[in-house]
């Protein structure tokens, strides 16, 4: 009886539909139905593909084709509406065929419909609560670059990066929001398509090895190692988000308290294939000098004078000692100019073809191929990426996603700089300090290398150019990654997602030292080495996500679960004493003396349970709450397991009745949240008490000896970051202006850091969870559209932020200031501070107090045994009438009072122009390049103002008169600020309407590292030797700067 | 259920299912470094823990290398030292200068630490082996009985470490008493003796290498009829005679002869050779034979030379040169030359700790203390001196000259083997013997600091030894 009644009803109920149907349909055909078609452009006029195209008020719509054409039917008077992420909806009132046959969309970085992709899922811009910064992709990708971590510079508030060198493939070191930890990593963790890296260039460098003499360890010469991100190629990113505060990064747990960078690739959409091609032909040089030398006239009579000072002879008197001529100054003119002899124009090429298209199965994918030359001789970055995502559903509710990207590179290097291994010297140190009264070339063309060119080794065989030439240091990197995934719609609005990823990083280090022409080889008759790093990390994700609204209650919930398991095999090979020097390293057998081969494995792994929920009330009150539930096996037992759990709370003031209709305010939010992410970046195996080996000699051979060499800490833990963060998102005059503005606090406890502990134990030091560091900080980053005419068109992105640091809490009970030390060259170590209350990194020294001009002062002051006139001065701080290390003090901060970037970008019709300032005020730096020089040989030029007693005001004590020159002093400090011409870009788009088969061409000529304003006397101001050191920073020893490139491109979309 | 929605819950369910096969256990693998408790399952395991307690005392720059040699020697009336080692011949050594006084309270501790490691697992050893355990626990013994003797002499009642740190809150502890290490030492020394074995594969003590030091340690501590008995029980017993020629000793083609109780294991091979004692041994161009030496950055203390007697046959092996070289004005010292001079690997030569003149010299000494200028003491300093090429000495000297001239002969027999600084010490005769050299006498000469770095780390649980 009840079936029955259900059928008719059900009867009538499909009657009724199809009847209006029909009637809807005739009433349609009734009106002025017609087909409107054209093209959609971006406002560089390139082709727009997937713009969304609807009727207002109507279901269903079309997408532009990847031309930009579309054609939609429509009835006269209805408005179509073009949207497509990132750019500003149009709205068009059709009156007939021709109304939009040509559309323009402006972008819009910040509108407010925009999905922005954060951890495990994707949310609107207006629902979030987190402090996230989306870099502008379309800006970005018109300055050619090698790697995705250099296109984040200047981008972004409150997000300093730091190039460490101008290395071939050298990497980065990225502050978001000031360093948290001493020993642990301070680089943000990178998630790839899902895929969790952090930029830690230590995991890629060459594995350091025991058991072979500081001098002759090869491999320890690498010290700016590659870029964790060099082998992702920048064309093939879609989008990039920053995450900075909790809120946003506690669904990371354990690695977010660095804040993390979300990186998606560009997925395919369906329709006609496309090609895209583009070739850019760079040239690099070094930029143009402050820093002069001493040429050959200059040099031989300040070494005359050093010797003479020092009771020696002088040599360059025109005398021929041995059978070697030593011509007198004055008649040798400006010499070799070493600088210029090592470096030359860089060449480099880039050429990459990128595709996309699919009907069922979609696919975007790239080939490429890049050859840098630095301007330094012997250095070069080659790299080879391929690169095919695809997607396609399988049934209707089960869809598959795999994306594969392999890339194969090798650098070759000549080394960076000398950094505290004895007689070693980096190419660009080498040629600053070399001898300009010898010739680079003998007369017959060969090299000289007879011993002269090095000051300070007088006799022995070095000439810069074979650093270049003769000196092999060569970094072969494959690294794959795959990320599979299949999601599953189980219901309306809840899909269930599983991942799988493999990535697989493994590096091939070769090291020779030429046995004639290199110190070092020389002294070991060839020195040769390999090392491998081969890492593998293995990933397995499922996850769950819920979105659904319920009347004014949008829900959007995450939870999952991931296993991540890495792992590290390291093997080291090295000899030396060869025969010749003909097959380098190639055959290690052949050394007369074999190192102990060194190889190592770890095992990280690292299982976590992560949920989200983001409640959105009325569209104006916003709630998230994340918690991760992180483990790790680093951690000692009992400390393996901990909750990092994030709240926030958000409010769209301008959705509220009183600015709703505001002609100004067009959008306006402010933002609470708190919470706590980790740091879990510390070596493995430091909770366990482990056995190392060594030998010795019983009964005359060789036996293997073992010891305990290091006590565990079973007790050890993360290192927890608990950071407040309020903001306040903005939007005026119709969105053409927006902006954030954030103000942090991060408290970061339990500091990882190695507790120096009593020898007796027979351990020199225990990890342990001590010290706290506290930054604050206030980010800034706006976009305004300034004009927006239909032919011209002019936009600006700033960012400016201040972070100040304090190191809470050193850890060390009773201890207010502890120094570090850290040996730029020879045997002068300087150190930093870590002082309680101050922050991280300050520069420890004497006061210079200018140069000793009578021998009446030197009795009347405190002085360095040995003074005399023409002697360095130094302050007696404490009055004890002694210079020693109690007169030592604070002389110099590194960190910066304010970061900023500006980008300007015009657009004139076809053409269009970028221009980005990046700079940095205050903060200083420690220039150890006259330290440095002093004991290598050459000196800077501006050294002629030494002391005479004629020259009493001078700045630099007498030749020869080392006393006092291991005394690291203010001398060396300088004011870091610098405002950098970062790049500039100027492109030209051809109106590619008429032609057939290119929808897009596009010349432009770009150059990076353009103009430098700076009162720095060093080389470069951006200098980071120590790299992602965090406690090292903002230290000049002469690393190889970074240099100019001028970029010509063409890219051509077919 | 139709079959569409079958496969898909199927589907779903494996999916799940992934996740829960996950492994949540996180137990940290520990693959290429040998972890303490899996240890001692095999007696090779313990023979490298064995190994593993003489290394320290043997790399660059602790125990005996560069810290011993620098220290030692020039602090004494023996050495005078280059460059930053001055501040050991001017005395002018500081807790905070901690360079070779740190290396030499690191190393001596890994090396306790290391004996520690074999003694406290006696069990797990005896398990695989009852009577190697027995000799394996004495070697440690006897390895940290040495360790000791060293640290208490240089630096008073040192931290007294029988067990090893294991733990995080193992790591601090306060100093002990003088006497209290000396119990140890004694106590940990005739286990030795009584397990050690007779002999054993140069470079590991045997039963005679622990009775010597037993000679050494009672005599330090004045017990001279111990120290008589120890002596006597070595030179009745033992293996050891003297070589034939005083340059024999040292020759680097005969080591580990006749007269060497113990030393410490240097081969010209991967870096195995000694790095240091190269450093105060003269350079080539400083030898009277054209003979490949070292770095001569110590050299000898201005009138040491002059205090052997002209026909003294040790000069030459003692010294680089009998006589000051052309142009030079400085001797140096030649006791470590390895004839192929210094590479890579280092020298080849051995560094003594302690051979079998000085036990014949202590038992000299002990007759001397006991019965006065006896019969026997005249027959054990003359053994020496007669090896030197010299008459026998003086008849007829009163305790008190006899006393004076054991220990000069110590001085003259001895000389840059890191033992005058000790015996000035023992003797009383320190303060005296600095003076003569035209040093000024301060009582905190008598100890040297406790490495800042160590009380530092202590947060002030190890106490500065007085006057530093």
């Amino acid at each position: 009886m009840f079936k029955k009644r259900l059928a008719q009803l059900l009867f009538v109920k499909q009657f009724f539909l199809l009847l209006s149907l029909v009637t809807a349909s005739l009433i349609t055909f009734a009106q002025n139905r017609m087909v409107v078609s054209g093209k959609v452009l971006s406002e560089n006029n390139t082709p727009l593909a997937g713009v969304s195209i609807k009727v207002k008020n109507v279901s269903g719509g079309t997408v532009t084709d990847d031309q930009g054409n579309y054609s939609i039917q429509v009835n006269k008077g209805e408005i179509l509406i073009f949207s497509y992420v990132g750019y500003n909806p149009m709205e068009i009132k059709v009156n007939n065929e021709k109304t939009a046959s040509s559309v323009q969309l402006t972008s819009n970085v910040s509108a407010l419909s925009d999905v922005v992709v954060v951890g495990y899922g994707t949310q609107k811009r207006k629902d979030l609560t987190g402090a996230v910064t989306t870099v502008n992709m379309r800006k970005a990708e018109e300055v050619p670059l090698v790697s995705v971590d250099q296109l984040l510079t200047g981008r972004a508030g409150g997000v300093q990066i730091n190039q460490s060198s101008g290395q071939a493939a050298a990497g980065t070191s990225i502050r978001i929001r000031g360093g948290n930890s001493l020993n642990g990593t301070n680089e943000p963790l990178f998630v790839i398509d899902g895929f969790p890296i952090i930029n830690d260039n230590a995991a890629y460098a060459a594995p350091p090895q025991q058991g072979v003499p500081n001098g002759l360890a090869g491999n320890q010469m690498i010290t700016n190692p590659n870029g964790a991100l060099n082998w992702l190629n920048p064309a093939d990113i879609q989008s990039v988000e920053i995450l900075k505060d909790a809120s946003a990064t506690a669904i990371y747990g354990s690695r977010g308290a660095n804040g993390v960078i979300i990186i998606t690739t560009r997925k395919g959409k369906a329709g006609q294939a496309r090609l895209n091609f583009s070739s850019t032909l760079g040239v690099s040089r070094l930029n143009d000098r402050n820093m002069e030398m001493m040429n050959g006239d200059e040099y031989a009579e300040y070494n005359n004078l050093s010797r003479i000072h020092q009771g020696l002879a002088p040599i360059y008197v025109d005398t021929t000692i041995g059978d070697k001529f030593f011509p007198s100054p004055g008649t040798i003119g400006e010499g070799t100019d070493w600088v210029k002899e090592v470096t030359r124009k860089g060449i480099t090429q880039n050429y990459s073809i990128g595709f996309s298209g699919g009907q069922e199965v979609v696919y975007a994918g790239s080939v490429s191929y890049l050859n840098q030359e630095t301007p330094f001789l012997g250095s070069q970055f080659r790299r080879a990426n391929f690169r095919l995502n695809l997607q396609t559903n399988l049934t209707n509710w089960l869809s598959l996603d795999n994306s594969t990207s392999y890339t194969s590179s090798i650098s070759d290097n000549a080394p960076s700089d000398g950094r505290d291994i004895a007689y070693r010297v980096g190419i660009f140190e080498s040629a600053l300090s070399a001898n300009p009264v010898e010739p680079a070339y003998n007369p017959d063309g060969s090299l000289n290398y007879d011993g002269e060119v090095s000051p300070i080794r007088p006799g022995l065989p070095f000439s810069p150019i074979s650093l270049g030439y003769d000196l092999l240091n060569k970094n072969t990197v494959q690294t794959f990654l795959n990320n599979l995934s299949l999601k599953a719609k189980i219901i309306e609005g809840l899909n269930f997602e599983v991942r799988g990823s493999v990535f697989n990083n493994s590096l091939l280090n070769d090291i020779y030292y030429n046995s004639k022409t290199t110190f070092t080889g020389y002294n070991t008759h060839g020195l040769g080495s390999k090392n491998t790093n081969d890492s593998r990390s293995y990933l397995i994700e499922s996850f769950a996500t819920y979105n659904k609204t319920f009347g004014q209650n949008a829900i959007n919930a995450v939870a999952g679960y991931s296993y991540q398991k890495t792992d590290y095999r390291l093997v080291g090979a090295s000899a030396s004493n060869f025969p010749n020097d003909n097959l380098k390293n190639e055959n290690l057998a052949a050394g007369g003396t074999q190192y102990p081969t060194m190889t190592t494995r770890i095992e990280d792994l690292l299982s976590s349970y992560y949920v989200r929920l983001n409640d959105v009330l009325f569209d104006k009150y916003i709630f998230t709450f994340t918690a991760r539930y992180d483990g790790s096996s680093k951690f000692g037992e009992g400390n393996k397991w901990a909750m990092f759990p994030s709240g926030a709370i958000s409010w769209r003031i301008s959705e509220e009745d009183f600015l709703k209709n505001s002609k100004t305010i067009s959008d306006l939010k402010l933002r609470v949240s708190y919470g706590l992410s980790g740091n879990q970046a510390i070596q493995s195996l430091q909770s366990k008490s482990l056995l190392a080996t060594v030998n010795y000699p019983i009964g005359g051979v060789l036996q293997t000896g073992i010891y305990p060499s290091v006590l565990g800490n079973p007790s050890l833990k993360w290192e927890t970051t608990k950071q407040f963060n309020f903001g306040v998102d903005f939007g005026i005059l119709n969105q053409r202006v927006t902006g954030s503005l954030n103000y942090y606090v991060k408290n970061t406890d339990d500091l990882l850091q190695a507790r120096v502990i009593p020898q007796n134990s027979g351990f020199g030091t225990i990890l342990d969870n001590v010290g706290s560091i506290s930054n604050k900080g206030i980010e800034l980053d706006l976009h305004a559209n300034v004009i927006n005419k239909s032919d011209f068109r002019w936009d600006i992105d700033a960012n400016i932020a201040r972070n100040r640091q304090k190191l809470t809490d050193i850890g060390l009970e009773g201890i207010d200031t502890l120094l570090v030390q850290f040996q730029p060259i020879g045997g002068s170590p300087a150190n930093i501070a870590l002082i309680k209350d101050r922050p991280v990194g300050l520069f420890w020294g004497y006061q210079n107090d200018g140069i000793y001009n009578t021998k009446e002062q030197i009795d009347g002051s405190a002085s360095i045994p040995g003074s005399q006139p023409g002697s360095r001065k130094f302050k007696d701080l404490n009055g004890d009438n002694v210079i020693n290390a109690s007169d030592q003090v604070v002389i110099g901060d590194p960190n910066p009072d304010f970061v900023f970037g500006i980008s300007n970008t015009f657009g004139y019709k076809g053409f269009d122009l970028t221009v980005l300032f990046q700079g940095v005020v205050g903060g200083d730096i420690y220039n150890l390049s006259d330290v440095i020089l002093e004991r290598l040989g050459n000196r800077r030029a501006v050294t002629l103002n030494y002391w005479t007693p004629s020259n009493p005001n001078a700045t630099f004590a007498a030749p020869g008169d080392d006393v006092g020159r291991d005394y690291h002093s203010d001398f060396s400090v300088e004011d870091g600020t610098y405002v950098k011409l970062k790049a500039l870009t100027l492109g030209y788009n051809f109106a590619t309407s008429k032609l057939k088969f290119v929808s897009s061409i596009r010349l432009f000529v770009s150059g990076s590292n353009l103009l430098t304003f700076s009162n720095y006397g060093g080389f470069d101001p951006e200098i980071n030797s120590y790299a992602q050191s965090n406690l090292f920073r903002n230290i000049d020893i002469l690393t190889i700067p970074l240099y100019r490139t001028y970029t010509f491109g063409l890219n051509v979309g077919f | 259920m139709s079959i569409n929605k079958f496969i898909k819950n199927i589907t779903l369910a494996v999916l799940a299912g992934s996740t829960i096969a996950s492994c949540n256990k996180l137990d940290e693998k520990v693959f290429s470094q040998d972890s303490p408790d899996n240890f001692f399952g095999s007696k090779s395991d313990a023979e490298a823990a064995l190994v593993g307690m003489y290394r320290p005392l043997q790399i660059c720059c602790g125990g005996y290398e560069q810290a011993g040699t620098f220290i030692l020697n020039s602090a004494s009336d023996e050495g005078d030292a280059a460059l930053f080692w001055g501040q050991f011949d001017d005395l002018t050594y500081t807790p905070n200068s901690t360079g070779e006084i740190g290396d030499l309270w690191r190393a001596t501790y890994q090396s306790i630490s290391s004996a520690n490691f074999v003694i406290d697992n006696q069990e797990k050893i005896a398990a695989v082996d009852a009577d190697f355990a027995s000799k394996a626990i004495a070697e440690a013994k006897f390895t940290r009985a040495m360790n000791y003797f060293q640290l208490v002499q240089m630096f008073g009642g040192v931290p007294l470490r029988i067990t090893q740190a294991k733990r995080a809150d193992d790591v601090n502890i306060p100093r002990n008493t003088e006497d209290e290490v000396y119990n140890q030492i004694i106590e940990d020394l005739k286990a030795a003796k009584q397990d050690l074995p007779e002999s054993y594969p140069a470079g590991k003590p045997t039963k005679w290498t622990a009775a010597s030091w037993l000679a050494k340690v009672y005599i330090t501590r004045k017990d001279y009829a111990n120290a008589l008995a120890e002596a006597n029980d070595v030179i009745d017993n033992g293996p050891y005679t003297l070589q034939t020629t005083f340059a024999s000793v040292f020759d680097v083609n005969n080591e580990n002869n006749s007269e060497v109780i113990f030393a410490i294991q240097y081969i010209r091979k991967d870096q195995q050779g000694m790095r240091m004692q190269p450093l105060i041994t003269g350079p080539n161009d400083k030898f009277a034979s054209g003979a490949t030496g070292g770095w001569g950055l110590g050299y000898v203390e201005e009138g040491f030379r002059n205090k052997y007697s002209p026909i003294d046959d040790r000069i030459n092996t003692t010294f680089t040169s009998p006589d000051l070289r052309p142009g030079e004005t400085n001797f140096y010292a030649g006791k470590w030359r390895d004839p192929e001079g210094v590479t890579a690997d280092g020298h080849g030569t051995d560094f003594i700790v302690m051979r079998y003149a000085d036990i014949v010299l202590i038992k000299a000494e002990a007759e001397n203390e006991l019965n006065g200028p006896s019969t026997n003491a005249y027959g054990a300093i003359d053994i020496v001196r007669d090896r030197a090429k010299l008459p026998g000495l003086t008849s007829g000297l009163t305790q008190d000259q006899f006393r004076d001239s054991v220990l000069l002969e110590r001085h003259l027999e001895l000389a840059y083997e890191e033992i005058r600084w000790f015996d000035l010490k023992r003797t009383g005769k320190l303060k005296e013997a600095l003076e003569a050299v035209g040093k000024v006498w301060n009582d905190r000469y008598l100890y040297f600091p406790i490495p800042q770095t160590e009380v530092d780390a202590s947060n002030g649980v190890i106490t500065q030894n007085p006057g530093y």
